[in-house]
């Protein structure tokens, strides 16, 4: 049996080969074993349909952009499909809690945002184990769909997600990506944008220990007057590494739209190795793109000022760490979460 | 809302596709085997160490894949490129001497021209080998050496030994292995300590054979406290068998050394051009690059700056038209391996006709390299929705003391800004390449007069086809 999975997460467009940045190799030695039940606490699921499918044939997306030996993996550990339809708007947001405890959770969903709703789902997955999905988001013309993700996982952990979204004309598509986890984290998005449709991603990730991280963020207008914006924030203590490949991809026909992407870095331990590959590929004239990525250490006046006020070296770092996540963790909808993030993200800083 | 654009046929490019008839003296068989490289070095009356290079290059040629990345290279078929071709004119020191036909071609791209304008040497190369060279008597005076690359590993072959294939080693890709197995002309400069070379030092050089490959070699040594420009310059007629162009150039400069680089390269359409640059800049040391690609069908070229010696600097500042048919896949890779070090690359990219403009670079910062300061920036224009842009940069940062910042955009040229300036009296064509022209002016204004008159003309040439 083959030990790794290969060609995980790979770059829309390869590069030097000597960087070893155009894609992943994951080591399947450290995966747990599989039980029959994970712990799953589910709030404000009434407000919709969940249905849970078994003739998984007919459910795989099309597009593999985590890589084919991914899909085939996942689509061989995993039964049915589960299917959440979202036929309504929901004013609260509706949130899977799931804990592992040593085991691995393999899962496949789909996700559907119907006709004109407004709608916030969040997953967070705490506690040891490996966690490998995929899900694939829909979201139909005038619907409004906000998917955060939360990955607590701890020590010994492996996550792997691929997110595959379809933003249907006129629709609105956010995908919140909060990366706390700590050994390995493979994320997976890839949004696909109709006309005047709009995708957001935006993600903050704090990695310490020898934690490795590998992002591989796509959005791709296909249609006309689509707007995309992403947006990354990042903090890398200790020894850990981090690769990131974020793309706006104009294809040909999006005339009109507009693509922004940028990734900011703080660099807190001289050990991390940090990796970034911000792409724009564009095949169409009549659009406006930007990207921006930049990293460095804390800012040293920002610091001494904040010590000149009487806060410690530690203290005055962690509000600065702190204050940069603010403006993505300003955006999910639910008092309790921010607050354990906040909590986190404190005692990670300590 | 729907735009006009009208179209013109594709340009003449006038004196840039003029050829003389193919008089090569000596071509070598189709194929590549060490029977070739060992009738190379022969033809060259090389040492004993230049012939073992060449045949260990070849052995890491076979060794080593094309690349998984980048532009599509299968057209290429080596066994099908004559690699070298032997010119009839030897070496000449003096115009009147240079063969008839070659000097009417030169004579339309300009180089005596330059020459009454009093700059510098003028090497020019002509198919693989230099047929015409001249340094000024006061260069030599200084200890300034300046000459083609074959008399270098004749008559400095210590220095050359020292430094050949140092910076770009043969395992380093496929084209650099074949560059070291079968590589002809070129120039060798060396600067020594403490001499200021106040004028630029120029080379100019095409190829002119069917199916023949060109592979010179350019190696410039700055040493402590010296400075040098040169500049390169590559013309080459239009062909219909598929040219292949894997030329090397390896920059050394020393301790508190300066050295700008500029090239135009022109290649004809029919071109693949792989070539491999690579400056090492020690301690205190700068180097400038000024890089403009025109023509060619594929090119590949991402000059390297290694910055190995603290408060080491490079400049890169570079621009790239594709027109149709074309794909230019440029850029520029930086090693930041010094304490101290600093970068800045800025990139134009322009695309019409269904050409195919591309950056693709790297920057790299070393663990020990603290206080590394690097700042990127590519702008694209496209100038239709049948061409391609693509951004591919990559930072990898492997210390935390570092500031390092990326930037791109890309986009067309906005109807406000021609609307703006025909209300200022131009018409739609005039006011189009004027923006462009403006697009490339940060290039331009880093090249000396004659070349940033020439690159001018080129974007004139080009723009011509897409606007009408």
């Amino acid at each position: 049996m083959e030990t790794t999975i290969k060609k995980m997460n790979p770059s829309p467009v390869s590069t030097y080969r000597w960087l070893g940045m155009n894609d992943y190799t994951l080591d399947k030695e450290q995966f747990h074993s599989k039980k029959d039940h994970t712990q799953i606490k589910v709030t404000g699921e009434e407000q919709i349909k969940v249905l849970s499918i078994n003739n998984k044939k007919d459910y795989l997306p099309s597009r593999a952009p985590m890589g084919e030996e991914f899909r085939t993996y996942v689509d061989g550990q995993v039964e049915g499909l589960k299917q959440v339809i979202v036929d309504q708007s929901c004013e609260e947001p509706i949130i899977y809690d799931y804990t592992l405890n040593n085991e691995s959770l393999y899962e496949k969903s789909e996700i559907i945002f119907e006709k004109d709703v407004d709608a916030t789902l969040i997953f967070i997955y705490r506690g040891i184990g490996t966690h490998m999905g995929i899900q694939e988001i829909t979201t139909h013309p005038g619907s409004k769909g906000t998917v955060i993700h939360i990955h607590l996982l701890e020590n010994q952990s492996l996550e792997a997600l691929e997110t595959i979204v379809a933003a249907k004309k006129d629709s609105k598509v956010n995908v919140i990506s909060v990366l706390m986890g700590d050994d390995r984290i493979i994320d997976n998005i890839n949004i696909q944008l109709e006309d005047k449709a709009k995708g957001n991603i935006q993600g903050l990730y704090l990695q310490g220990g020898n934690s490795q991280l590998d992002m591989n963020y796509v959005l791709t207008h296909v249609g006309e007057l689509s707007e995309s914006n992403m947006d990354i924030k990042g903090v890398l203590d200790d020894q850990a590494k981090k690769t990131f490949r974020g793309s706006i991809d104009f294809k040909k026909g999006a005339s009109h739209s507009k693509g922004r992407e940028k990734e900011e870095v703080l660099l807190l331990s001289e050990q991390v190795r940090n990796k970034a590959m911000p792409l724009i590929l564009c095949a169409e004239d009549d659009v406006s793109g930007e990207h921006a990525a930049s990293c460095g250490r804390i800012d040293e006046d920002k610091l001494f000022y904040l010590m000149s006020r009487g806060f410690s070296m530690e203290h005055s770092k962690r509000m600065i760490v702190e204050g940069s996540f603010h403006p993505i963790l300003d955006l999910i909808p639910s008092e309790i979460v921010v607050e354990e993030l906040i909590d986190m993200i404190q005692r990670r800083m300590s | 809302m729907a735009e006009n654009k009208t179209y013109v046929e594709d340009i003449d490019r006038g004196i840039y596709d003029i050829k003389n008839e193919d008089t090569y003296s000596f071509k070598t068989d189709q194929g590549l085997s060490e029977k070739i490289i060992r009738e190379i070095s022969d033809g060259k009356n090389e040492d004993e160490w230049m012939r073992n290079f060449r045949l260990n290059a070849l052995k890491v040629y076979h060794n080593i894949e094309l690349p998984t990345w980048g532009p599509d290279l299968s057209e290429l078929d080596m066994d099908q490129i004559v690699t070298y071709v032997r010119p009839k004119a030897d070496m000449k020191g003096n115009w009147d001497e240079v063969p008839e036909d070659i000097k009417k071609t030169f004579d339309l791209l300009g180089i005596p021209e330059a020459e009454k304008e009093s700059l510098a040497g003028v090497g020019a190369q002509y198919d693989s080998e230099v047929v015409y060279h001249s340094i000024r008597g006061e260069l030599v005076k200084q200890g300034v050496i300046y000459t083609d690359m074959e008399t270098a590993v004749r008559e400095h072959s210590d220095i050359v030994k020292q430094y050949f294939m140092k910076a770009v080693p043969p395992n380093d890709h496929k084209f650099a292995a074949l560059h070291g197995a079968v590589w002809s002309g070129g120039s060798f400069v060396y600067v020594p300590e403490n001499v200021h070379v106040d004028i630029p030092l120029q080379s100019y050089f095409r190829s002119n054979s069917p199916g023949a490959g060109q592979f010179e070699h350019t190696l410039i040594i700055v040493e402590k406290g010296a400075s040098l420009h040169f500049i390169e310059g590559c013309s080459a007629p239009k062909y219909n068998v598929t040219n292949l162009h894997a030329g090397c150039v390896e920059l050394f400069v020393k301790e508190g050394a300066s050295l700008r680089y500029s090239t135009i390269e022109n290649w004809s359409r029919n071109m693949l051009n792989l070539n491999t640059k690579r400056a090492i800049v020690e301690k205190d040391g700068k180097i400038e690059w000024v890089s403009g690609s025109f023509g060619s069908k594929i090119s590949m070229l991402y000059p390297m700056s290694i910055l190995k010696g603290d408060n080491a600097s490079s400049e890169f500042t570079g621009i790239t038209f594709a027109g149709r048919g074309q794909v230019l896949d440029t850029g520029s890779k930086v090693i930041h391996l010094g304490k101290n070090t600093t970068s800045t690359i800025n990139s134009k990219s322009i695309c019409k006709d269904g050409g195919v403009a591309d950056y693709r670079g790297v920057i790299k910062v070393g663990p020990n390299a603290y206080d590394a300061r690097s700042t990127v920036s590519c702008e694209s224009l496209m100038l239709d929705n049948e061409s391609k842009s693509d951004t591919i940069p990559v930072l990898d940062i492997m210390n935390s003391k570092v500031d390092i910042g990326h930037e791109a955009k890309i986009g067309k040229i906005s109807d406000e800004s021609i609307f703006y300036l025909m209300t200022r009296g131009l018409s739609e064509e005039e006011a189009r390449a004027m923006i462009v022209r403006g697009f490339a002016e940060p290039v331009a204004k880093e090249l000396p007069l004659e070349y940033a008159v020439e690159m001018n003309q080129l974007i004139q040439l080009e723009l011509e086809g897409a606007i009408g």
